[in-house]
């Protein structure tokens, strides 16, 4: 019981820190087309990166309150969906708050690395909004997002072999690895 | 006396701001359920009112004792509310309480809807019509046992009432069976449902039955078709059904026959359902994990890629020369001639040239790398620009 109640608190928190986050890095590059939007991108920059930071332990806890609240999590396709989409979450943002840490606030002003950290940004703004459309489908039995027509029901999912999915995870974490250990060498770009 | 017109003002308002009870206008779902209580708002007579539908009941008034017995109604209905919206009960009496069938001795096998509910809420067609139909086991004791079918529904403008329409009893007189007549066993319950694409059989339990004929057919077909059946356990029949897909419901009807009776059985309804999930908790979070990395591995990479070109490491020959003759490079550095003294700056020259002036003036010459000139300062290779270099 007190799972469901925390999950409720936590939710609330992840999803609001974790839209404020991609709102805000959407934002800030926006500004990047403004004349003299250099002082709201300072801000929206930091905003994103603060939020952003803090929504990744937030998006943790919801997961494990959530698994907690139910009594038998990912035997149904709503919460398998909600797993791969947290994972999706998780990417994308830890993707934008690393191209911040490692290119600095300047890293809106330059054209291509800009439009990645957006890219980032809406990847994970559009998997939180249906993170969200799940959860009320499975609390409320509806979700807002059901008057779109193309809004699907993510009442069905991909499921391959657990053991499938061990190697999936194995192999991500190598390409992750590699990316890092192997990839071009960066350097923070000056203000 | 302000603050009491304001009290009373306030709860004029409260009270004002209440919304009329509009019961359950969406239904309440099928399930087992008694007469509509006299507290409900179909049952009160100040907030209901007698429905104008017109309920028929077309069954056989006989029937024998713990054998199938089919009991057909149906409602034509005028006035209803926009969402065509009809709760139908099958009663054996309006009492409030004691009402469900089975606790008269009957034994629903199936309902309109292919569950075993005397409760089920239909949507009515535009033609104001709906027939429906429940397959019982008739009580195991003889004697007149009363069916009858109440209705409720609301209506289609705001601030109506509920509406309330019960049939008239239908008596069916239960008569002992005749010996050995063959029939379904009492406590079987017909499936209802089968998953998509299963074609294990369907098990049904008899008695005083030595052969059955299963006919089947697609709802909505006028042509049936005969099932295999094979013999199960002690008065077990598994009949092959094919499988269906997606929403498709399947009608069948057993002949149950001993040698001495074939007895007709009604026509018994089952739906499909998808299949069961087979995903599980380390399977998602291993393919959430996995979509995450892949996510950050993909992007990280871009990020390396599309950087800006670092022009400080364009200059920089450094890493070219020491590849080209290490041990030169290296191992034998030859000592840098003194630099000369540098000339003191003039005022008119300024300090716009100073910094590159010393810059240039710091760098030496030699003899054997014709193209480069060596900082010492940064220790490293730079081109020499009066020799072409870095133009």
């Amino acid at each position: 019981m007190f799972a469901i109640t925390f999950h409720h608190l936590i939710v609330g928190l992840s999803t609001g820190t974790a839209t404020l986050a991609c709102a805000s890095a959407l934002g800030a590059w926006v500004s990047t087309y403004f004349v003299g939007g250099s002082k709201a991108r300072g801000h929206l920059d930091k905003t994103a990166y603060i939020a952003g930071v803090a929504a990744i332990p937030l998006i943790f806890l919801s997961v494990l309150s959530g698994t907690y609240a139910m009594s038998d999590p990912g035997a149904d396709a709503m919460s398998y969906n909600k797993f791969l989409f947290t994972g999706l979450t998780i990417g994308f943002l830890v993707s934008m708050l690393l191209g911040r840490w490692r290119f600095g606030p300047a890293i809106w002003l330059d054209s291509r690395l800009g439009l990645l950290q957006m890219v980032c940004a809406a990847g994970a703004l559009a998997s939180i909004t249906v993170l969200g459309s799940i959860g009320a489908k499975m609390s409320l039995g509806e979700s807002t997002l059901d008057i779109l027509s193309f809004w699907p029901s993510f009442d069905e999912s991909i499921v391959v072999n657990q053991w499938f999915s061990i190697a999936m995870f194995a192999l991500g974490l190598g390409a992750m690895v590699a990316a890092f250990m192997l990839g071009p060498k960066t350097e923070r770009l000056p203000e | 006396m302000r603050g009491r017109l304001l009290v009373l003002a306030t709860i004029a308002a409260m009270l004002l701001a209440t919304q009329g009870t509009v019961a359950n206008p969406g239904g309440e779902g099928d399930g087992n359920r008694d007469f509509t209580c006299g507290g409900s708002c179909h049952g009160d007579p100040g907030l209901s009112a007698p429905s104008s539908a017109t309920i028929t009941i077309s069954s056989s008034n006989t029937a024998f004792t713990g054998t199938a017995y089919q009991f057909d109604t149906m409602i034509e209905i005028e006035e209803i509310s926009h969402s065509r919206l009809l709760g139908v009960f099958l009663l054996s009496s309006t009492n409030g309480n004691g009402d469900h069938p089975e606790d008269h001795g009957w034994n629903i096998i199936q309902d309109p809807s292919g569950t075993s509910s005397n409760y089920v809420e239909v949507i009515v067609p535009n033609s104001g019509s709906v027939s429906l139909s429940w397959v019982l086991n008739a009580p195991e004791t003889t004697g007149d046992v009363d069916l009858l079918v109440a209705i409720h529904h609301g209506a289609g403008y705001p601030g109506d009432v509920a509406y309330l329409g019960v049939s008239d009893t239908h008596s069916v007189e239960v008569n002992p069976v005749p010996a050995n007549l063959p029939g379904f066993a009492p406590d079987w319950t017909a499936p209802y449902y089968r998953v998509t694409g299963d074609t294990s059989p369907v098990s049904l339990m008899t008695q005083n039955t030595t052969d059955i004929v299963v006919d089947w057919k697609l709802e909505g077909e006028s042509l049936s078709h005969t099932a295999i059946v094979e013999a199960g356990a002690e008065n077990e029949w598994l009949v092959q059904l094919p499988a269906t897909m997606g929403d498709g419901r399947i009608v069948y009807r057993v002949t149950t026959s001993n040698g001495e009776f074939d007895v007709v059985q009604p026509w018994l309804t089952m739906g499909t359902t998808p299949p069961e999930f087979d995903g599980s908790l380390w399977g998602a979070r291993a393919q959430g994990f996995a979509g995450a990395f892949m996510i950050i591995a993909l992007m990280v990479n871009l990020q390396g890629m599309l950087q800006p070109a670092r022009r400080k490491d364009d200059l920089d020959q450094t890493a070219e020369v020491e590849a080209a003759d290490p041990s030169t490079a290296e191992a034998v550095m030859p000592e840098p001639a003194p630099a000369p003294a540098a000339p003191e700056p003039t005022e008119a020259e300024g300090t716009a040239d100073e910094a590159e002036t010393t810059y240039s003036e710091r760098l030496v010459k030699y003899d054997e790398y014709p193209d480069l000139l060596w900082d010492p300062v940064e220790e490293e290779w730079v081109d020499d620009p009066e020799a072409g270099g870095g133009q």
